[in-house]
């Protein structure tokens, strides 16, 4: 258990609260935990590991920088609905569905069970703030956390070929929805602009 | 004989893709010069024939392969004879949406229109195929982001695209989550990532248009069930070869449950549905629904064959139910329509009930308490009265 792994969940509780303002610090921690489990475990491959961390920066940066200049839509915001769903399915998962009191049985597998429950933990909270909370920028943050975790599950695998394909498949599904939601936004009346037009 | 059933699945699988690219060639540049688009309509009927014969071919070929215990997999693909039988429902539903749309000259649509359902449909069949779960879901997953692109391009769709997307995105995701996970708990949640994406109770297959007061277009709900389906059937394969014991009585499970609530949901609903001129198109998507339900059921009863059967009833009638009375259908393609509609359900609902009686006589009775008033109500929606 790195203190990247230790930090992720926090940041995807924190995803129901702020938003795409926090993905990029997910993002990268993903990046960091993914290198870390390069780190730990060499057996894994190393291009399909670059390859994982590559995408966590990609789609955690990029929709953010292209959605920087869109406003918020002024929706009644329930976070403490999606906080406390998010915070319970995490907690839940955690005492549940640890993953190191099954891995004693399955001995060859290459894999970090921490890595595991807290990728299950981020993929929860991620699924809570897309289904709860309202504002189309808050629910695709909540994807894009949560295609975060899958990832991070992904690089723990001992098929290489899955990697690969989820990454690509995660490609376009953050492609398409950050389309869909620069469609559905609007552009916020920056103040730089605004003194540009009225000097 | 392997090598001439390769290259038939080949074919099969190249050819909705083909098809729609012809289609778009068809309405290219230049084709509405003089304000009005080229009649591609000829073409989209032998396309789907073609499509359809392409798939039936293989059935054959599949059967022999099983009987004489060759292999099966060419390459990434599994040739089993129940993927043969769901391609070729799902080409069924392409020619029957072909079928229904052919009186309607006067709708005309943006050239990529034409080609998304030979091209989303492709993507689904190809997903039935596959030999890996991982393959699977992701092409599942692809169909699905390729048909909210391709639909909701034009102004005003942004937020049924963003709806659609989410709750495919969330079931997709949930699925990967369940396969990555290793232990018991794959298996409720790769269960509950399937329900969500053959569109069970928690989201039902068609969200917006249930409060609409006229049903929405042919087009695009005979897609959603074609995704839906496509589940469904990916499910079904899923249930049979599990990728852990534990996990797979797990899936099973949670797939009958969802089954079962959706059953009860939507029989509730057909029940009280208010008479009136939209009882006919109502009652088409609530059997639609029902009908998933029941595949969901089969699913988790590992029938695969019973999944196909649940399917066909819809597959056949939903265009009919959604495109309301035209003049050019006859009387006689409505009462065939309205029978088959009633029947393979009723018939699907006796062979779940033959197969469950041995497993456990309370879930069967409980089947026989959800469904028994539904049938008459539908039965009298439905079926015209013999008035002589």
């Amino acid at each position: 258990m790195t203190l990247a792994l230790a930090l992720l969940p926090f940041l995807a509780l924190l995803t129901a609260f702020s938003g795409p303002a926090v993905l990029p610090a997910l993002g990268l921690l993903t990046a960091i935990s993914v290198v870390t489990l390069h780190h730990l475990n060499p057996a894994l491959d190393t291009g399909r590991i670059l390859f994982v961390a590559f995408v966590a920066l990609v789609i955690s940066i990029v929709p953010v920088w292209r959605l920087g200049a869109y406003a918020e839509q002024s929706e009644p915001a329930r976070i403490p609905a999606a906080l406390s769903l998010s915070l319970t399915l995490s907690v839940g998962v955690c005492m549940n569905l640890s993953a190191g009191e099954i891995f004693p049985f399955l001995s060859g597998v290459p894999v970090n069970p921490s890595a595991i429950t807290t990728a299950l933990m981020i993929v929860f909270a991620g699924l809570a703030t897309l289904a709860v909370r309202p504002g189309i920028k808050f629910q695709l943050a909540g994807l894009l956390s949560a295609c975060d975790g899958i990832l991070l599950a992904a690089a723990d695998t001992a098929q290489t070929h899955v990697v690969w394909l989820l990454g690509i498949g995660i490609l376009f599904l953050a492609g398409a929805g950050s389309w869909l939601a620069q469609r559905l936004s609007l552009l916020s009346i920056t103040s730089n602009r605004y003194e540009h037009d009225n000097p | 004989m392997e090598a001439v059933s390769e290259i038939l699945l080949f074919l099969a699988l190249i050819w909705p893709f083909l098809a729609g690219g012809a289609l778009v060639a068809s309405v290219g540049p230049g084709a509405n010069d003089g304000g009005e688009f080229r009649d591609n309509d000829t073409l989209r009927m032998p396309f789907s024939i073609s499509g359809l014969v392409m798939s039936v071919l293989n059935l054959p070929f599949a059967i022999y392969l099983t009987i004489i215990n060759a292999s099966t997999t060419h390459f990434w693909l599994v040739e089993t004879p129940l993927a043969v039988v769901g391609s070729v429902l799902l080409s069924v539903s392409l020619l029957t949406e072909c079928a229904c749309l052919r009186a309607e000259k006067y709708q005309k649509y943006q050239p990529l229109q034409y080609a998304r359902p030979y091209w989303t449909t492709g993507l689904v069949i190809v997903a039935v195929f596959l030999a890996d779960p991982f393959l699977k879901i992701a092409t599942l997953l692809l169909a699905s982001i390729l048909s909210v692109v391709m639909t909701d391009r034009g102004q005003g769709r942004a937020v049924t695209g963003w709806m659609a997307l989410r709750v495919k995105a969330s079931g997709a995701l949930l699925v990967l989550a369940g396969l990555l996970f290793p232990g018991p708990a794959s298996g409720l949640l790769a269960g509950a990532g399937y329900a969500v994406l053959g569109g069970l109770f928690p989201v039902t297959a068609f969200p917006v248009e249930n409060c609409d007061q006229k049903p929405a277009d042919v087009r695009t709900v005979c897609a959603t069930f074609r995704t839906a389906a496509g589940a469904l059937l990916v499910a079904g394969s899923l249930a049979m070869h599990p990728l852990s014991v534990d996990g797979g009585i797990i899936f099973s499970t949670v797939f009958i449950g969802f089954g079962f609530v959706t059953l009860f949901v939507t029989t509730l609903r057909m029940q009280f549905l208010t008479p009136g001129y939209t009882v006919r198109w109502r009652q088409g998507y609530n059997l639609t629904q029902a009908c998933l339900a029941l595949a969901a059921v089969a699913a988790g009863l590992e029938l695969p064959e019973v999944v196909c059967l649940a399917l066909t009833a819809p597959t056949l009638t939903l265009p009919w139910f959604m495109s309301g009375k035209t003049k050019s259908d006859s009387v006689r393609t409505m009462r065939t329509v309205e029978r088959l509609a009633c029947l393979l359900p009723f018939v699907t609902v006796l062979i779940i009930l033959y197969v469950m009686a041995p497993r456990s006589v309370a879930m069967m009775l409980a089947l026989t308490i959800i469904v028994l008033p539904a049938i008459r109500r539908v039965g009298r929606d439905l079926l015209p009265t013999e008035t002589t």
